[in-house]
C-alpha cells in the first residue's frame, strides 16, 4: 500500500491503525518504539486527520498542508489539555495519548465521511529512479548530516567536560529536631561529594564548653554521607570539613544555639 | 502535489495567489522542481559545516582555548551566507529548493543555539519554562504555581506541548523541550515561507523574507528557545496567514483561523496582543483601501479581541500589572527625554563596544534605506493593496521600537523584544526591495510555474507591464541603447553581491546586538552575573540542595545567578530587590528592616562574587547600581553574615552558601 493516498478508505484505515498503534507503544513505555510513537502522536497524526477533515479537497498546497498538520497537532494538545482540565481530568501520559489517537481516529472518521464519496484520483506513477540524480542529491545530505552529527558531538562533548570539571563537595547542617530540656539536639551533618575518586575527609563539630566530635569519613563519587550528631543547645555550634591532611577547613556551617524546647 | 503557484517573479507586485486549476503537466512540472534540490543540497552541506565551525568555537571557548572568537565568525558566515546567496540568486529553482534552503537555515541555526548549551537548559527563560513544565508533568494539572515566572501560569500552551512530548515519548523534559522548541521553530519559519507565498505568490520572496527574518535581533536565541514567546510566534502567523486566506478557503480556513487566534491566546501575552493589534489594523487596511470583505477581516479582528480579551479578564489578571512596569517606564524615559532630562543609561546586559555600536547603526541605516525605497515605490504607485500598507505600517513600527532602545534601563531588551514581531514585517518588505535589485528569476521552470502564469498576475506582471518593460535588463530599450548583454549581468551581479553583503551586514549587527551579549557569546567559565554562564554545577547543586532540605515555596535572596536557580531547581520563592543586603559592609537596621519587609528567610551567597566585577554590569534583578558596578563585592561585605547573632550557615560547597535568617 502507499504511505499516502488519495482513496478515502484506504487513508482512514491508515490513520486509525497509525494511531492506535502509536497510542499502543507510547503506553508500552519501551523507549526505541515511544520515542517515535510519542513523536507521530505529538507532531504529525492528529494535525494530518484534521487537515483530512477540514480541507479534504484541493485548494491548499501541499505545504500548507504539512504545516497545518503540524500546526494543528499541537493545538490538539494545547486546546484538548485546556478543555480537558477544565472538566478535571489529570493531564497524565494516557490521557495525552488518548487525547491525541482519539483526535487522529475522530478526525479521520470525520474526513472518511467527507469525502468518500469521492473516486480516488489518478496519482501519476513515478518515473523509474535515476540512481544518478539520487546520489547527486543524497551525498551532499548525507555530508550534510555528518558534519552535523560532527557538531553534535564535539557540543556534547566539550559541555560535558566542562561541567565534570567542577567536583562539588558540599557540606550540610541541619537541625533534626528540637532542642530538648537535657540541654542537647540532634542535628544532622551531610557530606556529598562529586570528586573523581573516592576522597577521605575529616568533620570536626564543635561547641561550647569544649564540645568537639571528631570523624574520619571516605565519601566516594555520587554519595552523600549522612550523619547525626547530639550537639549542646547553648551557643552555636560549628561544622569544619577538612581533606585529609589540611590544616584550613575545606567547608564550614554553623547552627547558632537554639531555644530549649518546653 | 503542489496547487500554489511557486514563483521567482518580483515581489510586492502581485495579488494574492489563489489555487490554481492544476493540470498534470503543470503537476509534473511542480513535483520536478519539489525534489531537484541537489544545489541547495551542497549549499545546505556548505552551511552544515559552518555549524561545525561554530561548535568548534564554542568548544574552544568551554576549553579555555583561544581562536574560539574568529570560529564564531566564520562560522556563523558559512551558516548563513551559501543560503542567503542562492536565494538571491536568480538560479533558484522553485518551491523544493527554496523549502529546502530557508527550513535548512533554520535547522542549522538553531543548532546553532543548541550547541551553546546542548546538555541543560541555562538561558533563565528556559529554566523558567522547564520547571513549569516539570510541575505539569508531576501534578498533572494546569495552572500551578510557578515563582520563576508567576505570569506564565496563565499561558499554560508551551507547557502542555512539552509536557505531553515528554509524556508519551518517555524522553526528559530538557530533551522533549529542546525537541519542541527546534520543532517550534521550523513551525515559525515554515509558516512565514507560506503567509509570504499567500500574499504575494513569490517563492522567491517568500525564501528572501525568511532570510532577512533570520537577521533579526533575538532569531537566533530568544525566538527559538524553551519560552513561551516561541510556542505563540507559529500561531500568531498562522491566525494572520487564515486572516489573508479566508477569502478562497471559506470555513475550514475560518476553523484553523481561530484556533491559531486561541493557541496564540492563551500561549504568550505580548503574542496575543500583537496578534489583535496585527488583525485590527489589517482589518482596517481592508476597509480603507478596499471597502469590499470588510466584514470578513473586521469580524475576525473581532474574534481575536474577544478572546484575548476574555482569557486576559476572567484567567490571566496579573498580566496588566507584568506587563505595565515597563512600559512605564519606557514613558517614563520618553518623558525625561522629552523635557530635556538624560535617561537612564544604566542597562543590564552590559554595555556594548562602539564598534558594535557602530555596526547595529550602520544595519538600522540600511534598513531605514530599503523601507524608503519600498515607501516610495508604494506611494509613486499608488497602491491600494492592504496587505502592503500594512507591511509599511508594520515596518513603521519597527523603527519606532528600535528607538525605544535609547530609552532607559530596559530599552534594549524592550527594542529586541519587540523586533521579533516588528522585524517581520521589515523582512518582507526588505525582502522585497532586494529582489527587485536583484532582477527577475532566470530558470524557465521558475518562471512557469509562477504568478506570471495566473491570470491576474499576467495582467500585472512585468512582462506585460508597460513599467516592467521599461524596466526590464532583456526587453529595455533603455538597456540595448546602453551596451551589450553582459553588462546587464554585471550589474545584476553587482546588485547581487550589494544585496549579500548587506544581509551580511545584517546578520552581524544581529550577533552583535541580540542575545548572547557578546562577553557570553561563547561558553566558557563561570562568570559573576553571566546568565547562561552563571549556570554550574556549583550553583546546580546549591539550588537543588534548597529543594531537597528546605522544601519549597521558601523566601530566598539571590544574585543574578542564583535568582533563576533557586526558583527553577530549588523551587523556592525568589527575592531579586534585596541587594542592600550584600551591599551593606556592615549588618545594620535596614537590613533587618529589609529582612522584615521582603519575609526573607534564606539568603543565598555566592562567594565567587568577591573575585570578580558582574559581567553584565548588575548583580542583582532588581539593582539600584546596575551599570555602575565596576568593581567586586568585597569579602567583608559577604562575611558580616558569619558575625551575625542567629543567623545559621546551613550549606555550604566552597563557592555557594545558603544562611537561615529566620532568627536573625
Amino acid at each position: 500500500m502507499r504511505l499516502w493516498t488519495t482513496d478515502p478508505m484506504a487513508r482512514l484505515l491508515i490513520l486509525v491503525d497509525a494511531a492506535a498503534l502509536a497510542v499502543a507503544a507510547v503506553l508500552a513505555g519501551w523507549t526505541p518504539v515511544a520515542v517515535p510513537a510519542g513523536l507521530l502522536l505529538a507532531f504529525v497524526l492528529p494535525g494530518a486527520a484534521l487537515v483530512g477533515a477540514l480541507v479534504p479537497g484541493r485548494g491548499h498546497s501541499r505545504l500548507e498542508r504539512c504545516v497545518l498538520a503540524v500546526a494543528l497537532s499541537l493545538a490538539v494538545l494545547v486546546l484538548g489539555g485546556l478543555g480537558l482540565h477544565a472538566v478535571g481530568v489529570r493531564l497524565t501520559q494516557v490521557v495525552w495519548a488518548g487525547l491525541s489517537g482519539g483526535t487522529t481516529v475522530a478526525a479521520a472518521v470525520l474526513a472518511h465521511l467527507r469525502t468518500f464519496r469521492e473516486q480516488p484520483r489518478k496519482v501519476e506513477r513515478a518515473g523509474p529512479v535515476d540512481r544518478g540524480r539520487l546520489a547527486r542529491h543524497l551525498a551532499p545530505l548525507v555530508l550534510a548530516l555528518v558534519l552535523l552529527g560532527g557538531a553534535g558531538w564535539l557540543s556534547l562533548a566539550t559541555a560535558a567536560r566542562q561541567t565534570s570539571a567542577t567536583q562539588v563537595t558540599a557540606l550540610s547542617i541541619m537541625d533534626t529536631a528540637a532542642a530538648s530540656v537535657t540541654g542537647s539536639r540532634l542535628v544532622t551533618v551531610v557530606v556529598s561529594n562529586q570528586e573523581a575518586t573516592p576522597t577521605r575527609y575529616v568533620l570536626t563539630v564543635t561547641g561550647p564548653d569544649g564540645y568537639a566530635v571528631t570523624l574520619d569519613l571516605t565519601a566516594s563519587k555520587g554519595s552523600a554521607w549522612r550523619h547525626s550528631i547530639s550537639v549542646p543547645t547553648s551557643d552555636r555550634v560549628t561544622a569544619n570539613l577538612y581533606r585529609s591532611g589540611d590544616t584550613t577547613p575545606f567547608r564550614t556551617v554553623y547552627l547558632h544555639g537554639s531555644v530549649v524546647a518546653q | 502535489m503542489l496547487t500554489a503557484p511557486p514563483s521567482t517573479a518580483p515581489p510586492s507586485t502581485a495579488p494574492p495567489s489563489t489555487a490554481l486549476p492544476p493540470t498534470a503537466p503543470r503537476r509534473a512540472r511542480d513535483r520536478d522542481n519539489f525534489i531537484d534540490v541537489a544545489a541547495a543540497a551542497w549549499l545546505l552541506a556548505a552551511s552544515s559545516f559552518g555549524v561545525l565551525v561554530v561548535a568548534s568555537g564554542y568548544a574552544a571557548g568551554r576549553l579555555g582555548l583561544p581562536g574560539g572568537g574568529v570560529l564564531y565568525w566564520v562560522g556563523n558566515l558559512l551558516v548563513f551566507l551559501p543560503v542567503a546567496a542562492r536565494v538571491l540568486s536568480r538560479r533558484l529553482r522553485g518551491i523544493g529548493e527554496a523549502l529546502v534552503l530557508v527550513l535548512g537555515l533554520a535547522v542549522n541555526q538553531y543548532l546553532l543555539k543548541w550547541a551553546y548549551s546542548p546538555d541543560q537548559f541555562r538561558f533563565p527563560d528556559e529554566l523558567q519554562h522547564w520547571a513549569a513544565t516539570r510541575t505539569l508533568l508531576h501534578t498533572g494539572q494546569l495552572f500551578q504555581a510557578n515563582t520563576a515566572l508567576p505570569v506564565s501560569v496563565h499561558f499554560p500552551g508551551l507547557e502542555e506541548m512539552g509536557a505531553a512530548l515528554a509524556s508519551m515519548t518517555g524522553l526528559p523534559v530538557t530533551a522533549a523541550g529542546m525537541l519542541l522548541a527546534g520543532v517550534l521553530h521550523l513551525l515559525l519559519v515554515a509558516t512565514l515561507f507560506m503567509l509570504v507565498v499567500r500574499t504575494s505568490g513569490s517563492v522567491r520572496l517568500a525564501a528572501l523574507s525568511c532570510v532577512v527574518y533570520a537577521t533579526g535581533l533575538h532569531y537566533l536565541f530568544f525566538d527559538s528557545m524553551y519560552g513561551y514567546q516561541t510556542a505563540a510566534l507559529p500561531f500568531l502567523l498562522l491566525a494572520v496567514w487564515a486572516s489573508r486566506a479566508l477569502r478562497q478557503g471559506g470555513w475550514p480556513v475560518l476553523v484553523v483561523g481561530l484556533v491559531a487566534i486561541l493557541v496564540t491566546t492563551v500561549s504568550h501575552h505580548v503574542s496575543a496582543l500583537v496578534l489583535v493589534a496585527t488583525l485590527a489594523l489589517l482589518a482596517a487596511a481592508e476597509l480603507v483601501l478596499r471597502g469590499s470583505n470588510k466584514a470578513r477581516g473586521l469580524a475576525f479582528a473581532a474574534a481575536a479581541l474577544l478572546a484575548v480579551a476574555a482569557w486576559f479578564g476572567l484567567v490571566a489578571h496579573e498580566v496588566l500589572g507584568y506587563l505595565a512596569p515597563p512600559v512605564h517606564n519606557m514613558l517614563a524615559a520618553l518623558t525625561r527625554l522629552a523635557t530635556g532630562g538624560q535617561p537612564a543609561a544604566a542597562t543590564t546586559t552590559g554595555g556594548s563596544p562602539l564598534w558594535a555600536l557602530a555596526i547595529q547603526a550602520a544595519s538600522l541605516l540600511a534598513l531605514l534605506a530599503l523601507f524608503l525605497v519600498a515607501a516610495r515605490r508604494a506611494v509613486r504607485a499608488r497602491t491600494r493593496s492592504p496587505w502592503r500598507w500594512f507591511l509599511l505600517l508594520g515596518a513603521l513600527a519597527f523603527f519606532g521600537a528600535s528607538s525605544v532602545r535609547f530609552l532607559g534601563a530596559q530599552g534594549p531588551e524592550l527594542a529586541g523584544r519587540a523586533a521579533t514581531f516588528t522585524y517581520l514585517p521589515m523582512s518582507i518588505l526588505a525582502a522585497g526591495v532586494l529582489l527587485r535589485l536583484c532582477g527577475p528569476a532566470s530558470s524557465p521552470r521558475n518562471r512557469l510555474c509562477g504568478p506570471a502564469s495566473s491570470p491576474r498576475a499576467r495582467l500585472r506582471g512585468p512582462a506585460s507591464s508597460p513599467r516592467a518593460r521599461l524596466r526590464g535588463p532583456a526587453s529595455s530599450p533603455r538597456h540595448r541603447l546602453r551596451g551589450p548583454a553582459s553588462s546587464s549581468r554585471t550589474r545584476l551581479r553587482v546588485a547581487v553581491s550589494a544585496s549579500l553583503l548587506l544581509l551580511a551586514l545584517l546578520m552581524v549587527a544581529a550577533r552583535v546586538g541580540g542575545w548572547p551579549p557578546a562577553w557570553e557569546q561563547l561558553p566558557g567559565r563561570y562568570l559573576v552575573s553571566g546568565y547562561e554562564r552563571g549556570v554550574d554545577p556549583l550553583g546546580l547543586a546549591a539550588a537543588s540542595w534548597t529543594r531537597s532540605a528546605l522544601g519549597t515555596g521558601n523566601r530566598v535572596a539571590a544574585d543574578l545567578n542564583g535568582y533563576p536557580l533557586v526558583s527553577t531547581y530549588g523551587g523556592q520563592d525568589p527575592v531579586g530587590e534585596a541587594a542592600a543586603l550584600y551591599d551593606d559592609a556592615q549588618w545594620g537596621l535596614s537590613d533587618e528592616m529589609l529582612l522584615q519587609d521582603l519575609a526573607i528567610s534564606y539568603v543565598w551567597v555566592d562567594a565567587r562574587t568577591t573575585g570578580q566585577v558582574p559581567a553584565s554590569g548588575s548583580l542583582f534583578p532588581q539593582d539600584p547600581r546596575a551599570g555602575q558596578r565596576t568593581g567586586a563585592l568585597s569579602t567583608s561585605q559577604l562575611s558580616k553574615l558569619d558575625q551575625l547573632s542567629g543567623a545559621d550557615r546551613l550549606y555550604d560547597n566552597g563557592a555557594v552558601r545558603i544562611y537561615d535568617m529566620r532568627n536573625a
